[in-house]
């Protein structure tokens, strides 16, 4: 930063009658030149006046140095005719400078030191400390780059009215006390000095409305504490703004927290209780979320504070509060999900055959119409599912029971799905969902009791209920004799509870991973289980399980496509963990297969360092994909670097687009395997946002003559619009579909793609990132990242017999809504205008956060990257960010316009 | 000689264009066969400014604007990005060296273009493979579009290139730039610097803030949240410094400077005009930051009134086009406008709006002050004899401009010339100042010179 101020002020400086950057050369010109020509008869006197001061500086009457020193001050102080250039009297002086730096040396020292003491302010004294603030500021311009005179003379200065010289000067001090500072530090010396001055700059800034600077400078020398004493309720909207965008790119973890902390503390001082719980839920920290609880008083603002740790399923247990605890637990989520789709009037069931829009679709006359019933079917389950997610009602599944159920028109993995497909409709909805599926638990056929337990899993997924009912009924089940039904349990149990670190599952679940003589289908199922439920915690025993396992695997054994699954449980233990992760890593060089260890170690480090934005990490991982292997089955490493890079850049804006750009020279110059990761993991960088430039990179290579990398083009297609009802990349997909028509397993992937397009019928979203993309919820993107490994062996998983992976989407689908309620969390309606959010950071004044908007009345759904705002003043937000539940009051100063016009008419 | 050489070439790239189109169609053929369709292409859908690859190369936009650590932060994200790629593609060329390849595909598509080319008009695509083109006004060929061409590019009514046997669709050709606007571009720096102007201090700042400081210090204006303006009229009698002062900024600037005369944008047919205008515009983009200066812009802007004459109707909408590039839809942030003028009363006032032209400099006569600094910097360099003082014109109350007074020195210059003096003296310069007083005033009408 100090070399960025450098360059302001000697742009400023540049900008003299010569307007060139190149500063040195302009002085040059200047000593060329002889000057008297040029100057007008102002200058020349103002010059002369100039010149005589300096020279009475050194004066040896006190007085005549004392009126020579006021002089000079008045002239720079008071010259403010120009900002394109040097004021005049400095430009003046700095020729003078030498003479005035030598005057400072001559001032007798010691007996003003007493004189200084005694100083007051507003009646300037000569001393040799008045002295030196002028010599610092002349310095400023005057003194050659690198010396660093001007802060040096500041020290000595008198430290008030540095306002007086402008802001300039402030600027350019602060950047040399961070030079100064850093300097200090090399050479170990005191710098107690420096803070002071700090101290007296920074309200400075702050009184400016230069907040950037203020943080700046004090991040610079190391002192963010010190901020919170400075901010006040008018700036400090302003200073946490901008310190929490800087902490993001933080060199390391240890200054991210602080500029973490700092901001927290500024906002319990402020007690601007959501925002701080933010902060916190952005840490992880739970004593800090647990501060915030404990802090906050006001019941209302709870209740808020309870609704934002629900969205992010942190598990906090409000003891002795029931209503809070319902609200952590979303009880209420799939009560006020009808509701919403009430009010935006889509309650009525949709038949996938609506989704599919197969009458639009060109078709050649000698197609083979019906290729194949039961993937059709099988795509009509996981369709219905997706597109009636929630609504509790479909044209399929919950049909009041005629002769020939849907689920009977299936086989085998059909069954299953269609069972599960079940949840997914009535997901959320606890007792309804119970009632219907209870009547599959006990059905004769292996694939449909199997089907339901990952039903039971999926309604419960998210809601916490106290009577436990998914671990009342699943955790026997997983004694069963059956390894289908073994997995079905394990599905449900993993989806109801991931992120929950529940011990008694563990307990149970390791013994299947470790037994030896389970297939490794089974194990793999148990160790992803392990992983959800123990999400980003770092947990010994769990990673101990899993690993063990691994390490008692036979190389050949290792070759097993589930194998992924295994490294992306352990993975998920340490996601966003980042340096925790390190044990963990240097004990799978141990396992025998070197290639799946090389791929383990990925999946584990980038799951770790997911969202961290880390450069390291991703030129480590860019070199990885450099590597040309021979053979394929040596380059399964890449497959977990590819999204490893998409998962590091995940959730920072910057990243992430620069990480699109990566995914294009990966494409042109990648193997062919890392060809077919590569849209994967622009899915996952894209998700719920189908921006054109992806979609149209994705829709030219879902043509592509290899089958894999076209269909996870498809794949990835769905996941960038995923709940959006984008048409055009409807309309990309019916193409696809007529385009295929002759694949099963390319037109099947299409048909999921459309299913996921038309999510929720497009009121829900897979985007783990909320809350104005600041925070992102680890379940939810543990659940996306499971889809996405299974999707990178398309054969085995979503084409193959375990489709059912697809259910595991499921845990990071939610509503993208705004609700607001009232004081009783009575959904109530008022108008708000949702836009393109605007980035707003050290911007001045009171820059609109949101542009191109429009008026709705809530219930509203929220876009990516749309951001909402109350339209009338009629209620007050208990929480600045319109996502979600936001609950309102009312404006105790709000009168109707209305009301206005008419006393004005009486 | 050459020419047989040619032919000879032409015709065997001919049948190997045969050759290589039979082979092409037995691969379609096969491919037809394993499925029904090919992949979608769409045809004509001619992209507006930079999208598709360009644009996903586009680097994100930094915010804040203002300098600040966050702002350096986020650009060296950017740049520790564009350091790892900058590596891994120096790596991939390494292992992969993709010159080579790319040389021999450039060489097989020049084989394919064959030599040499003639242009034509699209005038129809048929399919995907098909289209019309007539390569001389009144033919019409039915031609092949060759697989290589960019089909997203091809639009109905554009130039391509074809094979000038077959006639076939081998290349597009990108509108380029009226050879125009590249002779407005001043490569060499007027001789004029600021220094060069006696006075005029106040509209020299002015002139500064609005077109230079929005140009090198941006954030000076983001800081405070304001926008800089767009741009800036030069308005005041004949003679007082106008273009003088926009040359000095040209002398000054490193931005691209453009300079047009208002009359240069009428042209003799219609349309033509207003293309030159936003062809002006164009490359002042495409060399942003830039400044663009019309001078004498009353040929162009004078008020709108109904005319029946086309001539003036074609004058008018020129300036309307004008009007859209200073203050249209898409708005162009470092592009800097300068007119001047001698009659801004005559202009229209849609021109002159604030939003279009947001500062208007007025150039005054010269003050005492300042015509003593102007007869000062042009009797600077000549020859004086000891009796000339200038105080005596300085203080007089004829309205003098600074041209005026450059004439008077140069007349005096002549004068002591005729009497083959090296001294110019008083009396030379009384009787020059008659002169040139004599013919402003005289009898023929203000404003004219002989």
């Amino acid at each position: 930063m100090s070399e960025q101020q450098k360059k302001s002020e000697q742009a400023a400086a540049g900008k003299d009658n010569k307007d060139s950057a190149d500063k040195a050369g302009q002085k040059k010109k200047d000593d060329l030149i002889p000057k008297e020509e040029e100057l007008n008869e102002e200058d020349k006197q103002l010059k002369e006046k100039i010149e005589i001061c300096v020279g009475r500086l050194n004066d040896p009457d006190l007085a005549q140095r004392k009126h020579a020193l006021q002089q000079l001050r008045q002239e720079i102080t008071g010259s403010t005719a120009t900002m394109t250039s040097v004021p005049k009297p400095l430009k003046f002086l700095t020729p003078l400078y030498p003479n005035i730096k030598e005057a400072h040396a001559n001032q007798p020292n010691s007996e003003f030191k007493v004189f200084h003491s005694q100083l007051i302010h507003d009646q300037p004294n000569f001393s040799q400390t008045q002295l030196s603030d002028l010599v610092s500021v002349v310095a400023m311009v005057a003194s050659v780059e690198g010396s660093f005179e001007s802060i040096k003379y500041c020290l000595e200065g008198t430290k008030g009215n540095l306002i007086e010289w402008g802001h300039e000067y402030l600027r350019s001090l602060a950047g040399e006390i961070g030079n100064e500072y850093s300097k200090r530090i090399d050479g170990q010396s005191d710098s107690r000095d420096l803070m002071e001055l700090v101290d007296v700059i920074i309200p400075l800034f702050m009184k400016n409305h230069e907040e950037p600077e203020a943080v700046d400078l004090l991040m610079e020398v190391e002192n963010l504490e010190r901020l919170v004493k400075f901010t006040n309720d008018s700036n400090y909207e302003r200073v946490c703004l901008y310190l929490l965008s800087c902490a993001q790119y933080a060199a390391d973890p240890e200054e991210m927290n602080k500029a973490y902390r700092t901001a927290f503390n500024i906002y319990v001082k402020e007690k601007k209780y959501p925002q701080a719980l933010r902060v916190a839920q952005k840490v992880n920290d739970m004593n800090m979320i647990k501060e915030v609880m404990e802090t906050t008083k006001d019941p209302i603002t709870l209740k808020q504070l309870a609704f934002m740790l629900g969205r992010q399923r942190n598990p906090h247990e409000a003891s002795n509060n029931e209503e809070l605890q319902r609200i952590i637990s979303n009880e209420k989520l799939s009560e006020h999900f009808k509701s919403l789709a009430r009010d935006l009037d889509v309650l009525e069931p949709k038949h996938p055959d609506q989704i599919f829009k197969t009458h639009l679709e060109e078709r050649k006359t000698n197609v083979a119409q019906h290729i194949d019933s039961a993937k059709q079917n099988l795509a009509a389950t996981y369709v219905n599912a997706f597109v009636n997610a929630g609504y509790g009602k479909d044209l399929l599944m919950t049909v009041a029971d005629t002769k020939e159920s849907w689920i009977y028109k299936n086989k085998e993995g059909g069954m299953q799905a269609a069972a599960a497909s079940l949840g997914m409709i009535l997901l959320w909805d606890i007792d309804e969902g119970f009632s219907q599926i209870d009547k599959y638990t006990d059905a004769s056929d292996d694939y449909i009791v199997a089907g339901s337990y990952i039903a039971l899993g999926i309604v419960n997924s998210g809601i916490k209920n106290e009577m436990d009912p998914v671990f009342a009924i699943l955790y026997e089940k997983l004694e069963s004799p059956k390894q289908i039904h073994k997995i079905g349990a394990l599905m449900g149990l993993s989806i109801a509870y991931a992120g929950s670190a529940r011990a008694d599952l563990l307990e149970a679940i390791s013994p299947i991973v470790l037994d030896s003589s389970n297939t490794t289908e089974l194990q793999a199922v148990a160790a992803l289980a392990i992983g959800l439920i123990y999400t980003g915690t770092c947990d010994e025993d769990a990673a101990q399980s899993i690993l063990q396992t691994l390490m008692e695997k036979e190389e050949k054994d290792l070759e097993n496509p589930f194998t992924r699954v295994f490294a992306l449980g352990l993975g998920l233990l340490y996601l966003g963990q980042q340096d925790l992760a390190e044990g963990t890593l240097l004990a799978t060089s141990v396992i025998p297969s070197k290639q799946f260890s090389e791929f383990l170690s990925l999946v584990v480090e980038t799951c770790a360092f997911a969202g961290s934005g880390n450069v390291l990490k991703v030129q480590k991982l860019l070199h990885l994909c450099a590597e040309h292997k021979k053979e394929e089955k040596d380059a399964l490493h890449q497959i977990a670097a590819v999204i490893g890079l998409a998962l590091v850049a995940f959730g920072e804006d910057i990243g992430q687009e620069m990480c699109l750009r990566t995914m294009n020279h990966l494409l042109q110059y990648g193997e062919p395997i890392i060809k077919r990761t590569v849209p994967l993991a622009i899915g996952l960088l894209r998700i719920s946002n189908p921006d054109v430039n992806s979609m149209d990179l994705l829709t030219k290579l879902s043509y592509d003559s290899d089958v894999n990398v076209s269909m996870s083009s498809i794949f990835a297609l769905g996941l960038i619009g995923a709940g959006t009802n984008n048409s055009k990349l409807a309309g990309n997909l019916r193409y696809l579909a007529a385009y295929y028509a002759n694949n099963a397993d390319q037109l099947f992937v299409v048909r999921i793609a459309q299913g996921l397009v038309h999510l929720g019928k497009g009121l829900m979203g897979l985007n783990p990132l909320h809350s104005e993309k600041f925070l992102f919820s680890n379940v939810s993107l543990a659940g996306l990242l499971t889809v996405l490994y299974a999707a990178t062996d398309m054969k085995t998983f979503i084409n193959g017999k375990y489709h059912f992976f697809l259910y595991y989407l499921v845990l990071s689908i939610y509503p993208r809504m705004l609700i607001t309620l009232n004081e009783n969390l009575e959904p109530i309606q008022t108008s708000v205008r949702v836009g393109n959010a605007v980035d707003t950071v050290g911007a001045a004044g009171r820059p609109k956060t949101i542009t191109g908007f429009q008026t709705h009345d809530t219930p509203v759904l929220i876009g990516h990257g749309e951001r909402a705002e109350l339209g009338s003043e009629e209620y007050i937000t208990e929480s600045p960010f319109m996502e979600n539940f936001v609950i309102l009051r009312k404006n105790p100063d709000y009168v109707e316009a209305d009301k206005d016009k008419n006393k004005g008419k009486k | 000689m050459g020419n047989q050489g040619m032919g000879g070439a032409g015709r065997g790239n001919q049948q190997m264009t045969e050759e290589e189109r039979r082979r092409a169609r037995e691969r379609r053929q096969e491919e037809q066969k394993r499925r029904q369709e090919a992949a979608p292409t769409r045809i004509g859908r001619k992209k507006k400014g930079k999208k598709g690859i360009e644009a996903s190369s586009k680097l994100p936009q930094i915010n804040p604007v203002s300098k600040c650590r966050l702002k350096l932060l986020r650009t060296e994200r950017v740049k520790d990005y564009l350091l790892l790629e900058e590596e891994f593609i120096k790596n991939q060329e390494r292992l992969k060296p993709q010159e080579e390849n790319k040389e021999k595909e450039r060489l097989k598509v020049d084989e394919f273009r064959g030599t040499p080319l003639t242009v034509g008009t699209l005038e129809e695509i048929i399919d995907d493979e098909h289209a019309i083109v007539t390569p001389h006004v009144g033919l019409e060929y039915y031609v092949p579009i060759l697989s290589f061409v960019d089909k997203d590019q091809l639009e109905p009514g554009c130039s391509v290139l074809l094979n000038h046997r077959s006639h076939a669709v081998v290349g597009i050709l990108q509108d380029d730039i009226d050879p125009m606007v590249s002779v407005m571009k001043v490569e060499k720096a007027p001789l004029e610097s600021y220094s060069d102007i006696g006075g005029l201090e106040a509209q020299i700042r002015e002139i500064k803030e609005a077109v230079e400081l929005p140009l090198t210090n941006p954030e000076l204006y983001e800081d405070l949240g304001i926008k800089p303006p767009k741009g800036v009229i030069l308005y005041g009698e004949p003679g007082t410094g106008k273009t003088l002062l926009a040359k000095a900024v040209a002398n000054q600037t490193s931005a691209t400077f453009l300079r047009v005369v208002g009359s240069e944008l009428i042209k003799k047919y219609l349309g033509e005009g207003p293309k030159l205008v936003r062809e002006i515009f164009r490359i002042a983009e495409e060399h942003a930051p830039s400044i663009v200066f019309i001078d004498e812009i009353d040929a162009i802007g004078t008020k709108r009134y109904d005319s029946s004459s086309g001539g003036e109707k074609e004058v008018q909408r020129t300036m309307l086009e004008l009007l859209n590039q200073l203050d249209g839809f898409d708005s162009r942030s470092d592009v800097k406008v300068i007119m001047a003028t001698n009659k801004i009363e005559s202009l229209d006032p849609a021109l002159i709006r604030p939003g279009r032209i947001d500062r208007k400099i007025e150039f005054p006569l010269p003050d005492e002050k300042t015509k003593r600094r102007i007869f000062n910097i042009h009797t600077g360099k000549m020859s004086l004899n000891e009796d000339v003082s200038i105080e005596e014109f300085v203080m007089s109350k004829d309205e003098l401009s600074g041209a005026d007074i450059k004439a008077m020195c140069t007349e005096a210059g002549l004068i002591a010339l005729r009497e083959r003096r090296m001294k110019v003296n008083m009396s030379d310069f009384r009787k020059s100042k008659d002169k040139v007083l004599y013919r402003k005033k005289g009898n023929i009408p203000e404003g004219l010179y002989i």
